[in-house]
């Protein structure tokens, strides 16, 4: 797996540990709390579906399970761009949502970190700062961590499906 | 207390069954009044009776006391004593509602507040109470407890309770029977009836009091009583069964005390395997001997404390004796019973036969009274994840359905196999969540009874096709829609029965509830025989409340009119009563039952009454559908939508479909039908065809690429009522998938019903036809359309012309009536001459009309063929050259002059869209004559019309001259006159109008002058111009001499510019003499 990734696990220090699901979204790196997490699956063979909010890629069959896909790029304020052989369909648990997942870049590795290491969240890069105070209105960030070769991006998978304001 | 919650759901399920079924009983018993049916009472008796019990065993006292008096009061009934009439079944109908309302909660029902209704039941126990007398018990009639003094009822409910058991258990069976007092039952003696000892077999010789410790039997071998006595009615039969603990013990729980269970069991098994077959230790295994038996072996050591027989008792009866047992609380055998009654129903009929028994034993109801009703109660979620494997099963029958190897004779056999038996599984378990709509239809005669009372109306209700079934979850949905409809029937439909007497109707107003299958749907409908909807209110409310206008309102049809009453908000009560008239219903229904992919349909008739209709789909999971492709992703339209499929082919492709106003219709078989081209609807300029299949990202099939093909396919599709056509790429087959409701959050997509999983497994989405009929626009009023088509065609009037392209950028046009046929010709047979082309058609040598020569239009690339349009009305044979024939349209008479005109156009037209010529054929025609022709036919023209133009009598004898001069002159517009001689000439002088004449001295020599003498001797034409032509040879004598003679000119013959030339002079000067005007000859 990635090297980087694995230069960036850190130490465990005080504090509940919560290990995190990462993967890459325009080359920054983001995850999400593990136990979110149902499954990572290779599928890309996506049916769109016409008329449905710019962020919904469409749905895909996962064992005969129709899942609803969301494009987190577009969710988060980045472009569209094709899936390729790296991209990645995150389904979440069904307490998270009803059978549907978000589409990545790339998959990261299993972090662990503690609790007290996630850090609020404050605008980082000046240049997408507006996309990101978009993000804190919308409750999408739990916080930041910085690891030893990138900052991970905490994302809230809960209010994925509350974004469009639509009802889970 | 700690009952285990599966038993108390148990109870409560029970229990409301039992309620259900009560409420319509009550209903009849109240209609039958007078004559009592005791097989109904007895039903109702009973179930209320069961529910009492079991309530009171799991220590919901409210429930019970309130079961208690209404069973009191049922017993009433059923001996004769107190009337059903509607002042009774009133209070018994509420304390059914009571106890439903407690069965939905509970655990809270001990707090609930019953007091009012129990003392209001009472009131007619007490009344009846007086009239009480000894009954005599009947074979088939259970006999009513004799009512205690009457105490308040909660005070000593549960004791009655027992009271009235003991005393039933006391009564039951047959006639001949004395009262045993209380004391003898609690030494646990057991009164088995006649009946039930009849019942036994005979090879059932044994009969045993067994001594069940439960508890010890649940915790060391985790028996239930329910596994126990299955197991033991396999072997035997159970004939009694009796629970010894006390009240006291009930309330602190039944796990933790040891809870001794006797049965009374007969079987073959002796006594030694008995304890085998029991499990039990020798103490807990009691034989019991018959009373005679008894007698006979007084004593037997085995029966340790068994009493000695009541002296009372009649000796033909056989009574059996068991071991002294406490105080017996047969409630709570009878719940036992009741509990293994509907757990062993199903399993085992001699575990029915005997609890049947059992039943029989306590009430002594025969078995004919009773329903038996072979089912299960299942849990609702099993029932789902059948459905949902079932579904699974279907896509995996349709990928391997898919993939299999046809070719291979077993495979494919075994696929159909498969195949066949995936259906009947998929429709099995559909099957089992079919419920009667009856379940819902039954509920009304109360309703309406009560509306009945509130409204002080007489309404009938009249219930078809209860059997009809529907989907579990269809049922659920409709309840509220069906009852506010039926309220909304009772509150405005039906007239009070004052106001019916004076329409003329019957005093009892109609409502007919009918359900029925058609065509694959469910139609359900609710009909009244009121007053109608009057539609003028609703056009009042439709204006009042700005929903339309009155021009709207004018072109509404009636039905749409009747619709607007659907909309929210509006209802046309004047008064808003508390059942119905807030205008919160229509709507509601309508939505509702859209949401179930049905339809909502109203008719009415003013005065006579209204008719409501819903029309439902049968299921909802897997149905059959359309499969079509829309550029790489397949959609699934269900077969229930889609009437008919219609191909295009060819030219029909871009001239079949019209345009009317804003949108595309095809005509279908004389009713125009709005088109929808699938792609332009799905198209929300978000998303980019990813595959790349279009390049360019082009936004997914506008139809383009459709249209310009050879062939176009759409689908006639109907929503309920409105009908369209939706334009598609292909379309793959039918399929039967299943349906995968949309994911929450794109739930509100109208476009969509549902996703699938296709054989290949991508995800297809299904299309939801009333949503794309909604979005399209398309509604009912496709009348409108129709209207609007006929009437822009006659607006402008209109004729029926020919379209056809010569060069490639124009279309032209020409009325058919100017056309006399067209012909196909070969290019190559076409000649030239003189610059213009002819070709023989029908033997004449046809001009061809080239269109880019005579107007300013592009040219054509003319191939092998072309046709030929034959003009009609054209005074000499010409053809235009056409390259494409493109249809024949009506076209409007109007035409524009102004955009662009051009000499040989007649005007312009907007036709399918593009700017269209109108050739002028006959102008056309003229503009390609060459010179001569058209020489000839302006002098043609000018002898038809008269003599305007000047005449010359040419004298000429030689014939080549004849020719030259007259040619000459004709050239010039003379007319002509000939003579052969001088003498002709004078004659014709005289006879005919002549302005100049000619005479050809060379030729004629002296008579030329002799003519020219007589012609200037006299007479009228003397002064006549007068040219001779003289020869080359002898020009000057001959000149001479003609100018001598009198000729006013004299020209050499040959030279025709100036002898023309002397000719104009002369007649000018002649014209000028003769007349004041003089014409012009030139």
């Amino acid at each position: 797996m990635n090297n980087d990734v694995m230069d960036n696990e850190i130490e465990a220090e005080t504090g509940r540990k919560i290990q995190l699901c990462t993967f890459r979204l325009a080359g920054r790196l983001f995850g999400v709390d593990i136990l979110t997490v149902k499954e990572i699956n290779t599928e890309t063979n996506f049916t769109e579906i016409f008329h449905a909010p710019k962020q919904i890629v469409g749905y895909v069959n996962i064992r005969g399970q129709v899942h609803l896909v969301l494009d987190l790029r577009m969710l988060l304020g980045f472009t569209w761009k094709d899936p390729d052989k790296e991209s990645r369909v995150v389904i979440f648990k069904q307490n998270i949502g009803e059978s549907f997942g978000a589409l990545v870049d790339k998959i990261g590795d299993i972090i662990e970190v503690s609790e007290d290491q996630i850090e609020a969240y404050g605008a980082q890069d000046d240049a997408q700062a507006a996309m990101e105070d978009s993000w804190k209105s919308r409750n999408l960030v739990v916080g930041v961590c910085k690891l030893e070769k990138d900052l991970l991006v905490v994302l809230n998978a809960k209010s994925f499906l509350g974004t469009f304001g639509q009802k889970q | 207390m700690q009952f285990d919650e599966a038993i108390v759901d148990e109870f409560v399920a029970e229990a409301k069954e039992h309620m259900s079924s009560i409420e319509g009983d009550l209903l009849s018993l109240e209609k039958l009044s007078g004559d009592i049916d005791p097989a109904l009472v007895n039903k109702v008796f009973r179930a209320i009776h069961t529910v009492k019990g079991s309530a009171g065993f799991l220590g919901f006292v409210k429930l019970s006391d309130l079961a208690h008096v209404m069973e009191t009061l049922l017993s009433l009934i059923r001996s004769g004593e107190i009337r059903p009439n509607a002042e009774v079944v009133d209070p018994l109908l509420k304390g059914v509602d009571s106890i439903n309302a407690m069965l939905s909660s509970i655990n809270e029902s001990n707090k609930m507040e019953i007091a009012g209704l129990v003392g209001r039941i009472e009131k007619f126990i007490i009344r009846g109470a007086d009239a009480v007398v000894e009954e005599q018990p009947a074979p088939n009639a259970a006999v009513a407890p004799k009512a205690p003094p009457p105490t308040p009822v909660s005070a000593i409910a549960r004791d009655n309770a027992l009271e009235s058991l003991l005393s039933q258990a006391r009564q039951a069976g047959q006639a001949p029977k004395s009262p045993v007092s209380v004391s003898t039952l609690d030494d646990g003696e057991y009164q088995l009836s006649e009946m039930i000892m009849k019942d036994v077999p005979d090879s059932l010789r044994y009969i045993y009091l067994l001594r069940y410790d439960l508890t010890q039997l649940a915790s060391s071998t985790g028996k239930t009583p329910n596994t126990l006595m299955k197991e033991l009615n396999e072997a035997g039969k159970i004939l009694d069964t009796n629970i010894k603990f006390t009240v006291e013990d009930l309330r602190e729980g039944l796990p933790k005390k040891p809870l001794f269970c006797d049965v009374v069991y007969a079987t073959s098994i002796e006594m030694d395997l008995m304890k085998g077959v029991s499990g039990l230790s020798k103490d807990a295994i009691v034989e019991l001997k018959t009373v005679r038996e008894h007698e006979k072996t007084f004593g037997d050591p085995r029966d340790p404390g068994y009493e000695e027989l009541s002296p009372d008792r009649p000796e033909s009866e056989e009574l059996f004796i068991a071991q002294e047992v406490e105080q017996e609380v047969k409630q709570v055998t009878e719940n036992i019973e009741e509990i293994s009654i509907t757990d062993q129903s199903p399993e085992s009929p001699s575990g029915v036969a005997s609890s049947e028994d059992m039943e029989e034993k306590i009430f002594g109801v025969s078995k004919s009274a009773r329903e038996v009703s072979e089912t299960i109660r299942l849990n609702v979620s099993v029932i789902d994840k059948l459905m949902t494997l079932a579904g699974e099963l279907v896509l995996v029958r349709n990928q391997y359905v898919r993939s299999v190897n046809k070719a291979d004779p077993i495979l494919r056999a075994i696929s159909q196999r498969l195949d066949v038996v995936t259906t009947e599984i998929q429709e099995s378990i559909m099957s089992t969540r079919m419920q009667p709509i009856g379940n819902i239809f039954n509920k009304f005669p109360r309703v309406i009874r009560e509306m009945n009372r509130q409204l002080g109306k007489k309404i009938e209700v009249e219930i078809h096709g209860a059997d009809v079934e529907l989907d579990k979850t269809i049922l659920e949905a409709l309840a509220d829609p069906l009852t506010h409809l039926v309220r909304n029937s009772c509150d405005h439909g039906v007239e009070t029965p004052e106001e019916r007497i004076k329409k003329g109707k019957t005093e009892t107003g109609h409502i007919v509830l009918k359900a029925y299958h058609e065509g694959g749907q469910i139609n359900i409908v609710i009909k009244d025989d009121g007053r109608g909807i009057s539609l003028d209110k609703v056009r009042k409310k439709a204006i009042a409340r700005k929903v339309k206008t009155a021009q709207e309102l004018d072109q509404m049809s009636d039905k749409e009119i009747l619709h607007l009453t659907t909309q929210p908000g509006f209802s046309t009560a004047d008064k808003i009563t508390g059942l119905s008239g807030r205008g919160v219903g229509l709507d509601v229904v309508k939505t509702s039952v859209e949401e179930l992919g049905g339809v909502f349909d109203i008719e009415s008739v003013e005065g006579e009454g209204s008719s409501m209709s819903l029309r439902l789909p049968l299921t909802l999971a897997i149905i059959p559908c359309l499969i079509v492709q829309l550029d790489e992703y397949r959609y699934a339209i269900p077969q229930v939508n889609v009437e008919e499929l219609v191909c295009l082919y060819d030219e029909d492709v871009d001239t079949k479909i019209e345009i009317a106003g804003d949108r595309e219709v095809y005509r279908l078989r004389n009713n125009l039908l709005s088109m929808v081209r699938l792609g332009k609807l799905l198209d929300d300029g978000l998303r980019k065809v990813r595959s790349g299949s279009h390049g360019h990202g082009t936004t997914p099939g506008t139809g383009d690429s459709a249209s310009r093909g050879k062939s176009v396919n759409f689908g006639v599709l109907k929503a309920g009522a409105n009908r369209f056509g939706l334009i598609i790429d292909k379309i793959i087959g039918t399929e039967e998938i299943v349906v995968k409701p949309m994911h929450p959050a794109v739930k509100d997509l109208s476009f969509y019903a549902g996703a699938t999983v296709m054989g290949d497994g991508k995800v297809a989405m299904i299309l939801d036809v009333q949503g794309i009929a909604r979005k399209a626009g398309i509604s009912t009023e496709g009348k409108v359309v129709e209207q609007r088509l006929e009437s822009a065609a006659e607006e402008m009037e209109t004729h029926t012309a020919l379209l056809f392209e010569y060069g490639p950028e124009e279309q032209y046009a020409l009325a058919l009536s100017l056309i006399k046929r067209i012909e196909k010709i070969k290019m190559a047979d076409v000649e030239k001459l003189g610059g213009d082309r002819f070709i023989t058609i029908d033997g004449i040598s046809t001009q061809l009309i080239t269109l880019s020569r005579l107007l300013n239009v592009s040219t054509c690339q003319e191939g092998e063929e072309m046709f030929l349009l034959l003009p009609k009305h054209v005074g000499r044979p010409v053809g235009i050259l056409i390259d494409k024939l493109l249809d024949i349209e009506d076209v409007p008479s109007q035409l524009n002059d102004e955009s662009y005109m051009e000499d040989g156009l007649l005007g312009t037209a907007i036709i399918r869209e593009r700017l269209t010529l109108f050739p002028d054929v006959f102008r056309l025609v003229d503009k390609s004559e060459n010179k001569w022709l058209l020489e000839e036919r302006l002098r043609r023209e000018a002898m038809a019309k008269g003599s305007d133009l000047p005449r010359v009598l040419v004298v000429v004898e030689d014939p080549y001259m004849k020719i030259l001069v007259r040619r000459y002159l004709h050239s010039d517009g003379y007319e002509v006159g000939m003579a052969g001689s001088g003498e002709d000439a004078l004659k014709r002088i005289g006879e005919e109008n002549f302005d100049a004449v000619v005479c050809d001295m060379a030729g004629l020599g002296k008579s030329a002058l002799d003519f020219i003498f007589a012609l200037r001797g006299g007479g009228r034409h003397s002064g006549i111009p007068a040219v001779a032509l003289v020869s080359v040879e002898r020009m000057e004598a001959e000149k001479k001499a003609a100018l001598e003679a009198g000729y006013s000119a004299a020209e050499i013959k040959l030279e025709k510019d100036q002898f023309l030339l002397t000719m104009a002079e002369l007649l000018n000067r002649a014209m000028s003499r003769t007349s004041a005007q003089g014409d012009d000859n030139e």
